[in-house]
């Protein structure tokens, strides 16, 4: 055992003194001080996988069916080429996601992060992307809230995997009211027109990843798929943390979670 | 067990407190045991690094460690004391010339100013002797002298031990000082008698953060000089400031906690601080798209709130919330979750580790109090309360949540905050009143209801104006000036709310003070009904609170949960069964004491440790109690009635006096009645037809309180309480001549109670004596305890008078060293010529005699010379 090593756990134990290893989001002790959630927590968690729309990502209920195209996507091709998010939007996932905004939150950014860093690897890996554009706030909103979540989560994927983050060329033009209590057709029409891009041409031809925290109708994303496609990107996929599952939650998150509304707000 | 998984730090300071505890309470730990701490210490971190030694061995090793560490951490401290032996040999000798440096900032009340002097030398005659230890000294002027931080200086002082007035439950000064390290006080004339000999090799930190407190107290006092001395307590930490009477009036209402600069003070500085910097760095988009400027607006304000507290003094209570704020913003920095309770031990284990033994102040003791009610009840209050909405709960994460509260009702953010603030002030309120009912001996019954309307008036009114006042002093001056002069009637608009709180009726109560026992059997029946209270109401917890999709922002929200999640579980009876226990044992003390005192059917009289004075408190066998004279300062800048008589009587279980008796108007005697007259529930008053500008004052306040008044002289018929009878020998009808001693009119007393007589001559000389032998003869005046008349001064005690009284027993309530010797050594030679047994205040603290009409006996407080109790016959 080495010197460094055992000044390394004194120094641990001390830290772990003062800061006892907490769940981030009850408090419960952790059984492991490098835990990132607590074991209750860590199993509300719903990793999302097939079956799905392979389009929207939009998750189904009967494990038989195999993957097809969900009835929003056949009626009307969204302007993305997929859309996919780490878990559903719910339990731990969702707390999560709200204190990170809404609260002085302590560890939840990295945490967040590392979730949206494994779906990453599980469903973007094959592909390649020459830039990484979190979904934009309204300045007006920036202020209110002093960061965007989606560059807090996005930070540590474009270190780890060398992608570049373009968080000011998208912007959010018009202040929208939330998204909350709306219906997807209201919400569609609530986002039209929001975004725009400062530099078109640096757009053209790139392939380009989506980022944001939650993704509910897809409204958000699609509005800002279609500004990015009008500057010519090659390619636009669509990267979440969460996505609203109504499928499978039989109280849908639109209707009773407030939360969910606060989806690009 | 989840306790210590979330508070790992609670064991630890739990071990350093107990550890604290055996060193300096009990004195149980030699020099070599303390070899043992660092070996345990290292052996539990190589136990605990080591990955194959059991964790259980290592923290059970570290434990003790600990444990051994509070002891040593304590040992320093003495022996830092026991440096001032070297200052023997220059105590009670006259002035002598005392160089050292000022290790604290002067301190300035009416009349006088308080010095710290860390001892270097002091000059005799023929030599320079080294000497050390720490010494605090009052200088009398109204002009503090002007010395600074770490300077050396010279002066001319008269040294002697502290010592405090010996009564039982007394405040005991020379400890309170000994915490301080100061085992030497004295005076000295004036601020000229005090010279400065250079800066001192030292350069200190503090001392360029002391200049510019002195620099803003003097622009405060310059344009706030009514009312500024609240400013500087709130902004500079300067307690002193503050006159004694908007202290008095702070402290009867429970609000003493706003004058001493604690969490809600840098709570404040750090909500605001926090709230401009986040504005601040929210004007960069550049900043806001890069980092999480939540973050970085915590880091700089913790800047801001360690400035804060530099400059208001690193009080107990300021400490304890700076290091709070500071894990916090640690937490925030390091991406680490937070845990309130375990901030507080830290705070504790930090604040005991540079001063062990606070752990016995007061001070400490109500500031740890308080945030533990508050931590404590907080979360359970939330649950017990099924119908608050979710509005009135500490911030709900979610705005879309709160938005149609916002359309409802516009205002219902400031009814939430009042809401709040009432129910911490009942939490705090929770954790301090009885440490506060043990140390100041009342309960502010309204303290909550006061809070609810002086907590905002400080925290917003005075506290932000007059630190962004503070800020603009140094570049501004002219425009701080103009800020500090309108806050000056901010300052007096709190002072005078809180004076007109203090003039409700029932503001505060006075009490007995809990002993140990009571403390723990009433937080015990508290704390477990509570608990048995919360599992029984499971089903009917509020709502709101319980939420599944409700989130709340502050930690108290996640704890009520956590505690509703566990109270389902658990059945309440047994808690049901541990509070009434500790009721049913609370209420057999209570009444055991109250038939003792019942049954006791003894006549006692207790001569109170008043310094030079004289206060004796009779208890007849009726169970009618008479307080006779009560001590007092000639100066009066020390009120012995409120620092001395009124915690004894309290301590006792008194509330009530049958009567009030002055025997003449002197202030040795009558000044301490002022406070009991005011406060105490008194059925009559006696006293001399002698009138002063102290019999008129107590006069007013027995007529303010429509306390009868009786005037007695020689005439008055003998008063008959059961088979105790009182007779008055003196003095003659009418006042006294105009020119004559009050001290050769003063009221004497005798009292008999079955074959065993009192004689109380008060201060009468010795041609008084004579004068009454000659008048009643010897056999009215014989007694069995004489209190020695006039202190034992020469004046008194002639040999004729102690012949004819023939007391077994005589009781000194003098201290020597003030302006007379008393008691004389002539005087009390002639007492142990007679062998009459001496008793005395100064040495033995309060006397006590009592008497069941045939045995006599006595007991001291303290005594180094009789064994402390023994019967006279």
């Amino acid at each position: 055992m080495s010197d460094t090593n055992f000044f390394r756990r004194l120094l641990a134990s001390l830290a772990a003194s003062v800061y006892p290893g907490l769940c981030p989001l009850c408090q419960t002790p952790l059984e492991k001080a490098d835990a990132r959630f607590c074991a209750p927590c860590e199993a509300s968690l719903i990793p999302l996988g097939p079956p799905r729309c392979p389009k929207c990502g939009e998750p189904f209920v009967a494990p038989d069916t195999g993957d097809h195209l969900c009835g929003n996507c056949s009626r009307r091709k969204p302007p993305f080429a997929r859309a996919r998010a780490y878990g559903l939007y719910q339990g731990a996932l969702a707390e999560g996601i709200k204190r990170l905004k809404f609260s002085n939150h302590f560890a939840l950014d990295r945490r967040l992060a590392v979730l949206l860093e494994q779906a990453f690897i599980a469903e973007m890996s094959g592909a390649a992307y020459d830039l990484i554009i979190p979904v934009p706030l309204h300045r007006k909103r920036l202020r209110q809230r002093g960061f965007n979540q989606a560059i807090l989560i996005a930070l540590p994927l474009t270190r780890h995997h060398h992608l570049r983050l373009d968080h000011h060329n998208l912007v959010r033009v018009r202040d929208t009211p939330p998204q909350y209590g709306l219906s997807r057709r209201q919400r569609e029409q609530n986002v039209k027109g929001a975004f725009s891009l400062q530099a078109p041409k640096a757009i053209a031809g790139r392939r380009v990843l989506l980022v944001d925290d939650i993704l509910t109708t897809g409204a958000t994303a699609r509005e800002c798929a279609r500004t990015l496609r009008r500057a010519k990107a090659a390619n636009i996929d669509v990267l979440t943390l969460a996505r609203a599952g109504m499928a499978r939650a039989p109280t849908g998150p639109e209707e009773s979670d407030p939360g969910a509304g606060e989806e690009e707000a | 067990m989840q306790i210590l998984a979330s508070q790992p730090l609670l064991p630890f300071v739990l071990a350093f407190a107990a550890g604290i505890c055996l060193n300096l309470e009990f004195g149980f730990f030699s020099p070599a045991f303390f070899l043992l701490a660092p070996l345990g210490l290292l052996g539990a971190a190589v136990a605990h690094a080591l990955p194959r030694l059991g964790n259980k061995t290592s923290v059970l090793l570290l434990f003790f460690a600990v444990l051994l560490a509070g002891a040593l951490d304590s040992e320093q401290e003495k022996q830092k004391l026991e440096a001032a032996d070297s200052l023997i040999p220059f105590l009670d000798r006259g002035p002598v010339r005392l160089i050292g440096r000022l290790a604290e900032p002067v301190v300035a009340y009416s009349g006088y100013s308080r010095l710290t002097i860390e001892a270097e030398q002091v000059l005799t005659e023929n030599r320079a002797s080294p000497v050390a230890g720490r010494v605090r000294v009052n200088v009398s002027g109204e002009e503090p002298p002007a010395v600074k931080l770490g300077e050396r200086l010279i002066l001319v002082a008269q040294l002697r031990r502290p010592q405090s007035f010996r009564n039982p439950g007394g405040f005991q000064y020379e400890e309170y000082l000994a915490r301080r390290g100061i085992a030497v006080i004295g005076t000295a004339k004036g601020a000229d008698e005090i010279y400065r000999i250079g800066e001192g090799s030292r350069w200190n930190p503090l001392s360029a953060v002391d200049r510019l407190r002195d620099r803003l107290a003097a622009l405060i006092t310059a344009q706030a000089p009514d009312h500024g001395g609240l400013l500087r307590a709130l902004l500079l930490g300067e307690e002193t400031a503050v006159p004694e009477a908007v202290w008095d009036a702070f402290r009867d209402t429970g609000l003493a906690h706003l004058l001493s600069i604690s969490g809600l003070h840098l709570g404040m500085v750090a909500g605001m601080g926090f709230l401009l910097f986040r504005f601040l760095f929210g004007l960069s988009e550049w900043l806001m798209l890069r980092f999480n400027i939540r973050r970085l607006a915590g880091g700089v304000t913790f800047l801001l709130v360690l400035g804060y507290a530099l400059l208001a003094g690193a009080s107990v209570p300021t400490l304890r919330a700076l290091i709070m704020v500071g894990v916090y913003v640690g937490a925030l920095l390091l991406g680490r979750t937070y845990h309130l309770w375990n901030s507080l031990w830290l705070a504790l284990l930090l604040i005991l580790l540079f001063w062990p033994s606070a752990l016995f102040e007061a001070g400490l003791q109500l500031s740890f109090a308080a945030v533990m009610g508050i931590l404590y009840l907080l979360p359970r209050l939330w649950l017990l309360f099924p119908k608050t909405k979710l509005s009135f709960f500490p911030d709900p994460l979610q705005e879309p949540a709160v938005a149609s509260f916002t359309r409802r009702y516009p205002f219902w953010k400031i009814g939430r905050y009042f809401f709040n603030l009432l129910f911490v002030s009942i939490a705090a309120q929770f954790g301090v009143a009885l440490i506060a009912a043990r140390y100041f001996h009342q309960l502010n019954p309204f303290a909550a209801l006061h809070n609810l309307a002086a907590v905002p008036a400080v925290e917003l009114l005075l506290l932000p104006p007059g630190l962004l006042v503070s800020a603009l002093a140094l570049p501004f001056p002219a425009a701080a000036g103009f800020g500090f002069r309108l806050l000056d009637h901010v300052s007096a608009f709190v002072e005078q709310m809180v004076a007109g709180f203090s003039a409700w009726p029932g503001a505060f109560i006075l009490v007995r003070a809990p002993s140990l026992l009571e403390l723990v059997l009433i937080y015990g029946f508290l704390i477990l009904g509570l608990e048995g209270l919360i599992r029984r109401r499971r089903k009917r917890f509020s709502w709101d609170l319980l939420r599944p999709d409700i989130s709340f922002r502050d930690p108290f929200g996640v704890e009520a949960r956590q505690i509703a999640q566990t109270a389902a579980a658990q059945r309440s009876w047994p808690l049901w069964a541990g509070a009434i226990t500790c009721l049913t044992l609370l209420l057999s003390i209570e009444t055991s004491r109250l038939v003792s005192d019942r049954r006791d059917r003894d006549l006692r009289l207790t001569a109170l440790d008043v310094g030079a004075g004289q206060c004796l408190l009779v208890r007849l066998p009726d169970h009618s109690r008479f307080l006779i004279d009560g001590g007092g300062f000639f100066n009066n800048i020390y009120d012995v009635g409120a620092n001395v008589v009124a915690p004894y009587l309290l301590g006792q279980g008194i509330h009530s006096l049958t009567a009030v008796v002055l025997t003449h108007p002197h202030p040795d005697h009558g000044n301490g009645l002022v406070y009991i007259l005011e406060h105490f529930r008194v059925g009559e008053f006696w006293l001399t037809a002698d009138r002063n500008f102290l019999a008129e004052e107590l006069l007013t306040i027995a007529a303010r309180r429509s306390i009868p008044v009786r005037i007695l002289d020689d005439q008055s018929p003998v008063t008959l309480q059961g088979e105790t009878q009182i007779r008055i020998l003196f003095p003659p009808p009418g006042p006294a001549g105009h020119h004559a001693d009050l001290n050769d009119h003063a009221l004497a007393l005798r009292l008999s109670y079955r074959d065993r007589h009192i004689l109380l001559p008060a201060d009468m000389t010795s041609h008084i004596e004579r004068r009454l032998l000659k008048q009643l003869g010897a056999p009215a005046l014989r007694a069995d305890l004489l209190i020695a008349p006039h202190h034992g001064s020469k004046s008194s005690s002639s040999p004729e008078f102690l012949d004819a009284v023939q007391p077994r027993a005589a009781i000194f309530s003098a201290r020597p060293g003030g302006w007379y010797q008393m008691p004389h050594p002539e005087v009390l030679k002639r007492y142990q010529e007679r062998r009459i047994r001496i008793l005395r205040t100064d040495r033995d603290g309060a006397v006590t005699v009592r008497t069941d009409g045939q045995s006599l006996e006595f007991e001291t407080a303290v005594s180094p010379e009789t064994t402390g109790t023994g019967s006279l016959f």
